[in-house]
C-alpha cells in the first residue's frame, strides 16, 4: 500500500505541472491586465511595471522564469497587493477556509449520512419523504439566497451573530465569551453546509437502498442477525463508498475555498483570493492558488482511493 | 440549577458592564471601505479604498481639512515665487515621526525623490512632472540629485517647477505626496508597511492588519494636533458585496458605509433617510466614441446618438440614486468653475428625436441602411441596464446597436488599444479641478480614447495649464470645454453622486465634492 502511494505521489508531480502550466497560459490569454485598471497610466509608467513583474518577457519565457522559482518553492510578490507575498497570503486564506470547509463537511457528512440512512431503512415512509423534502430544498436553494436570508435573521433583526467579522460581536458572543472565536463561523458553516447535507443525504440513500436488496444482506439476515446489526456491519461499509468518492474533490473544493460564501460574509478565506486574484489578473496570487488546489485535488483522490481499499475488500490494492 | 442562573446572570452583566466601560474608555471608529487596501505605502498604492486609510497615517505638506478643503498640513505656511515656479513651504515646529525620530525637509525630498525612482513602482508619478526633471528622474535619464526640489534648511522645502501647475498645491495634497520614513523603508524594504515596523506621521499608526477583514490603526500620540484628535481606535473593514455592507451598517457592525446596492435606494429612503449621504462627486459616467473609425468621423453621426439620448427621464426612472444629467463634461461639483453645457441642453425630448433624425438621414443612413456598430460595456446590472436603455432610444433612430458585454479589464484594455465603436467608460478626478477632466481629451493624451484631436482645443488646454493666472485659465478650459461639447467627441450620461450611510451618532462628518473625511475630524458618540 506504501509502495502505490509513493508511485500514485510521483505520478501527481507531473499532473500537478500541467496543470499549472495551462492555467498559467489560460491567465495570460484572458483579455485585459493587471495594469488595466480605472485610471489609465503613463506608457513609461506602464513599461516600468510591467518590466518589474517580467510581463515585458516572451510568454515561454516568463513560464520558464515562474516554473523555476515556484520549484524553489518562491511565488514572488502580488502583484495587486505589493506589500505581500502569494505564500503570506495563501498562509492567511487556508486556515480559514481549512476550519470553514472542514466542519461544513464534518457535520454536512454527520448529518447527511444519517439522514439518508434513516430514509432508506424507512423508505416510503412520512421520515423518508421529509429528508427528501429538506434535501431537494437543500439543493435547490443555493448558498447565495440562503446567506443573505441567514444574516437578515441572524444578524441585522435579531442581533445575534456577527454579519461579516472575525470578531466577536453580536448578542450570543456577548452573553457568551467562550463562545466568541466560533461565533463569526456559525453562519458561514450553515450556508456551506446545507447544500452539502442535501447531496449526501441523497447518495447515502439510493446507495443504502441499493446495498439492502444485495443477496449478501439476505444471507446476513437469513443468519437471524438484528436488523441492527446487519445495518451497522454489513450495509453501511458498502453504503458509505458513494459518499466517500464524493467527499473526496468536494473536500478539495470547499476547503480550497467557498467562494460564495466567503464573500457574502467576507470571511479572508483562499476563495475570495481567488477571486479578487483573476479578476484583478493577478497572475502570481492566482497560480499559487492553482497550485494549492491542484495538490488538494491529487491528493484527496489518493486518500479516497485508498479508503476504498478499507471499505471494499474488492478494490483492496497491492494484494 | 439557580446558582447556575445567577452565576449565568452575573457573567452577563459584568460583561455588559466591561462593554459599556469600555465604550466610555476609549472612542472607537468602525468605517466600511470598499476594497482591501492594495498597500499602505503611500507611494505605491492605486488609491481608491487605501486613500482613506493612508489619510490616517501620514500627514502632507498639504492636507484636506473636515470640509474637505485644501490647507497646510506638516506645512504651517508656503509661498509661490511671482513665475509660479517656485514653491517654498515652512514646516511646523518640532514635527516628528511616530517613533519619535524629528520629521525635517530631507523627509520629504527624500519622499519626493522616492515617488519618481522607478524602483518604487509609483502609479501616479506623472502627477508630480511639472516639477524640473522629475520625468528625467523617472525615465532614468537624469540622477535623483537634479530634481527640482531641496531642503533649504531643516523646516523650509522648496520645489522648482519646469512650467507653472495651477494644481501643483492639490497634487501636494494628494496621498501620493505623502512622506515615508527613509530609514524604514531602507532597512525593511517591501515588508516596511509591516505593523511591527511602519512608522507614520498623521494623526494615528497602524496596529493590526488582517488581511481582506480588517485594519486597526491607533492614535499616534506624537502627532502635532494629538490634542484634537477625539478618536482612538480606527476600525476599517473591506466590504465588497454591496448587500453585505448595508447588513453589516444596519446591524451597527459599520459607523459608515461607503457605498450600498443601487437597487435598494428606495428602502433606504424609507427606512435609512437621516443616515443616507447623497453628495455630488467628481466623476463622470460616459461613452467614448471611436472618432477616427467611421461612420463616427462625421460628426452629424456622433451628435445623432448623443442628442437622442434622455438623460433627464433616465436618471428619474432608471438611475434614481442621486446622479444628475451631465451635458457638459465637467461636473457641476468642481469648485471655482462653471461648466460650458452643450446646446442640446434644455431642449425638448421629441425636438431633439426630430433633429437627430434629420442629421442621421443627412449622413447617408435610412431604414434600407442602417447605421450599425457595438455598443460595448462590462459586466455590472446597472451597466447592463444603461446599455439596453440607450439601445433602445437609438431603435427609435433606426439605429441598429449590438450589445457586447465584456469583463472589466477586457474593456479597458479593448478602449485603450482603440479596438471598439462604441463604449462605456467613466473617470474619475484626483483633484478637484475641471482641468483634470478637459486634459483628458487633449490630442496624444493617454487617456484620449475617443482619439478626439482639435488644434483648438488643445491650444486653449496649453494655455490653462501653464499660466498661473487663474481667470484666465478657467476662461480657457470654459472655451475649450465649449468646443469639446460641440464637437460631440464623447457622450456624457451623468454626473456621479457620492453615496454614503453615516449613523446619526457620528458627529463631525462632512459630505465634500472629494469624498475624503479624515478620522482626525469625527467624533463618535455611540448610544450605550
Amino acid at each position: 500500500m506504501t509502495s502505490y502511494a509513493l508511485r500514485r505521489l510521483l505520478i501527481a508531480i507531473p499532473t500537478v505541472f500541467l496543470i499549472v502550466g495551462l492555467s498559467f497560459v489560460l491567465m495570460h490569454t484572458a483579455p485585459g491586465g493587471p495594469f488595466d485598471a480605472d485610471a489609465a497610466l503613463e506608457p513609461a509608467v506602464v513599461a516600468n511595471l510591467r518590466a518589474a513583474y517580467d510581463l515585458d518577457k516572451p510568454l515561454l519565457e516568463q513560464f520558464v522564469i515562474y516554473a523555476g522559482r515556484a520549484m524553489r518553492g518562491e511565488f514572488g510578490p502580488s502583484i495587486v497587493y505589493p506589500d505581500r507575498t502569494v505564500t503570506q497570503i495563501i498562509a492567511t486564506g487556508l486556515p480559514v477556509s481549512l476550519r470553514l470547509g472542514l466542519t461544513a463537511l464534518t457535520l454536512a457528512t454527520l448529518i447527511g449520512g444519517t439522514l439518508g440512512i434513516v430514509g432508506a431503512l424507512k423508505r416510503n415512509s412520512a421520515a423518508d419523504y421529509a429528508v427528501m423534502t429538506v434535501a431537494m430544498t437543500g439543493i435547490a436553494v443555493p448558498s447565495f439566497v440562503l446567506a443573505p436570508l441567514l444574516t437578515l435573521l441572524f444578524g441585522v433583526t435579531l442581533r445575534l451573530l456577527p454579519i461579516a467579522t472575525l470578531e466577536p460581536s453580536g448578542s450570543l458572543a456577548r452573553t457568551y465569551p467562550w463562545l466568541g472565536p466560533y461565533v463569526p463561523y456559525i453562519m458561514p458553516v450553515i450556508a456551506l453546509m446545507l447544500p452539502q447535507v442535501a447531496v449526501i443525504a441523497r447518495l447515502s440513500r439510493a446507495a443504502m437502498i441499493e446495498v439492502l436488496n444485495q443477496a449478501y444482506i439476505r444471507t446476513a439476515r437469513a443468519k437471524g442477525l438484528t436488523e441492527n446489526r446487519v445495518v451497522t456491519r454489513h450495509a453501511l461499509r458498502a453504503a458509505l463508498l458513494p459518499v466517500v468518492s464524493y467527499l473526496g474533490p468536494a473536500v478539495a473544493s470547499v476547503v480550497t475555498g467557498a467562494v460564495v460564501v466567503e464573500q457574502i460574509f467576507q470571511l479572508p478565506g483562499m476563495g475570495r483570493f481567488f477571486i479578487q486574484g483573476a479578476l484583478n489578473r493577478d497572475y502570481p496570487v492566482v497560480l499559487g492558488i492553482v497550485i494549492v488546489f491542484a495538490g488538494a485535488v491529487v491528493l484527496m483522490n489518493l486518500v479516497v482511493d485508498l479508503l476504498y481499499g478499507v471499505l471494499d475488500p474488492k478494490v483492496r490494492v497491492d494484494q | 440549577m439557580i446558582a447556575r442562573r445567577t452565576l449565568l446572570l452575573a457573567g452577563t452583566s459584568c460583561a455588559l458592564s466591561f462593554a459599556a466601560h469600555a465604550a466610555q474608555a476609549k472612542m472607537v471608529f468602525n468605517r466600511g471601505t470598499a476594497s482591501d487596501p492594495d498597500s499602505l505605502d503611500p507611494h505605491v498604492s492605486g488609491g481608491n479604498s487605501a486613500a482613506a486609510l493612508i489619510y490616517d497615517l501620514y500627514l502632507g505638506l498639504m492636507t484636506v481639512d473636515g470640509k474637505g478643503e485644501i490647507v497646510p498640513g506638516a506645512a504651517e505656511s508656503h509661498t509661490v515665487s511671482t513665475d509660479g515656479l517656485t514653491y517654498t513651504f515652512k514646516l511646523r515646529p518640532n514635527l516628528t515621526w511616530s517613533d519619535g525620530s524629528p520629521l525635517t525637509a530631507e523627509d520629504f525630498v527624500y519622499s519626493a525623490r522616492r515617488v519618481q525612482d522607478p524602483e518604487t513602482l509609483a502609479r501616479y508619478a506623472q502627477w508630480f512632472w511639472s516639477i524640473k526633471n522629475a520625468e528625467a528622474v523617472h525615465s532614468k535619464t537624469a540622477a535623483a540629485e537634479t530634481m527640482g526640489v531641496k531642503a533649504v534648511d531643516a523646516r523650509t522645502v522648496q520645489f522648482t517647477l519646469s512650467s507653472p501647475s495651477p494644481v501643483f498645491l492639490e497634487t501636494l495634497a494628494s496621498f501620493q505626496a505623502l512622506p515615508v520614513p527613509r530609514k524604514v523603508v531602507e532597512k525593511f524594504g517591501r515588508a516596511w508597511t509591516d505593523p511591527a515596523n511602519i512608522v507614520t506621521n498623521g494623526a494615528y499608526t497602524l496596529k493590526e492588519r488582517v488581511p481582506q477583514t480588517r485594519i486597526t490603526l491607533v492614535k499616534n500620540p506624537k502627532f502635532y494636533d494629538a490634542a484634537n484628535v477625539k478618536i482612538e481606535e480606527v476600525n476599517y473593514f473591506p466590504t465588497e458585496n454591496l448587500g453585505t455592507v448595508l447588513n453589516r451598517f444596519r446591524a451597527k457592525e459599520l459607523d459608515i458605509a461607503l457605498n450600498f446596492p443601487p437597487d435598494q435606494i428606495d428602502f433606504i429612503r424609507q427606512n435609512l433617510a437621516k443616515e443616507l449621504h447623497i453628495a455630488p462627486s467628481l466623476g463622470i459616467y460616459y461613452f467614448v466614441i471611436n472618432n477616427t473609425k467611421p461612420p463616427f468621423t462625421d460628426i452629424r453621426v456622433r451628435k445623432a446618438l448623443s442628442m437622442v439620448i434622455d438623460r433627464d427621464g433616465m436618471v428619474q426612472k432608471l438611475f434614481n440614486t442621486g446622479v444628475t444629467p451631465a451635458y457638459s463634461f465637467v461636473p457641476p461639483a468642481v469648485p471655482g468653475y462653471t461648466a460650458s453645457k452643450a446646446s442640446i441642453a434644455g431642449q425638448p425630448q421629441a425636438a431633439r428625436v426630430a433633429e437627430a433624425k434629420k442629421l442621421l438621414a443627412e449622413a447617408g443612413f435610412s431604414p434600407a441602411n442602417p447605421l450599425k456598430f457595438k455598443l460595448t460595456f462590462n459586466t455590472l446590472e446597472e451597466d447592463r441596464k444603461m446599455a439596453v436603455a440607450l439601445a433602445a432610444m437609438w431603435r427609435a433612430l433606426g439605429v441598429e446597436a449590438e450589445l457586447v458585454n465584456v469583463e472589466f479589464r477586457d474593456l479597458q484594455r479593448q478602449v485603450r488599444t482603440g479596438n471598439y465603436d462604441v463604449a462605456r467608460y467613466a473617470y474619475f478626478a484626483p483633484f478637484a479641478d475641471a482641468g483634470a477632466f478637459l486634459n483628458l481629451l487633449r490630442t496624444g493624451d493617454i487617456s484620449n480614447v475617443s482619439k478626439f484631436a482639435n488644434a483648438e482645443f488643445d491650444k486653449l488646454m496649453n494655455e490653462a495649464n501653464t499660466t498661473a493666472d487663474q481667470p484666465k485659465r478657467v476662461a480657457a478650459m470654459q472655451a475649450a470645454e465649449k468646443i469639446l461639447m460641440e464637437s460631440y467627441a464623447v457622450i456624457p450620461i451623468y454626473h456621479y453622486a457620492g453615496r454614503r450611510l453615516v449613523h446619526q451618532y457620528v458627529k463631525g462628518w462632512t459630505d465634500n465634492v472629494r469624498n475624503v473625511n479624515l478620522s482626525r475630524y469625527i467624533a463618535v458618540e455611540r448610544p450605550l
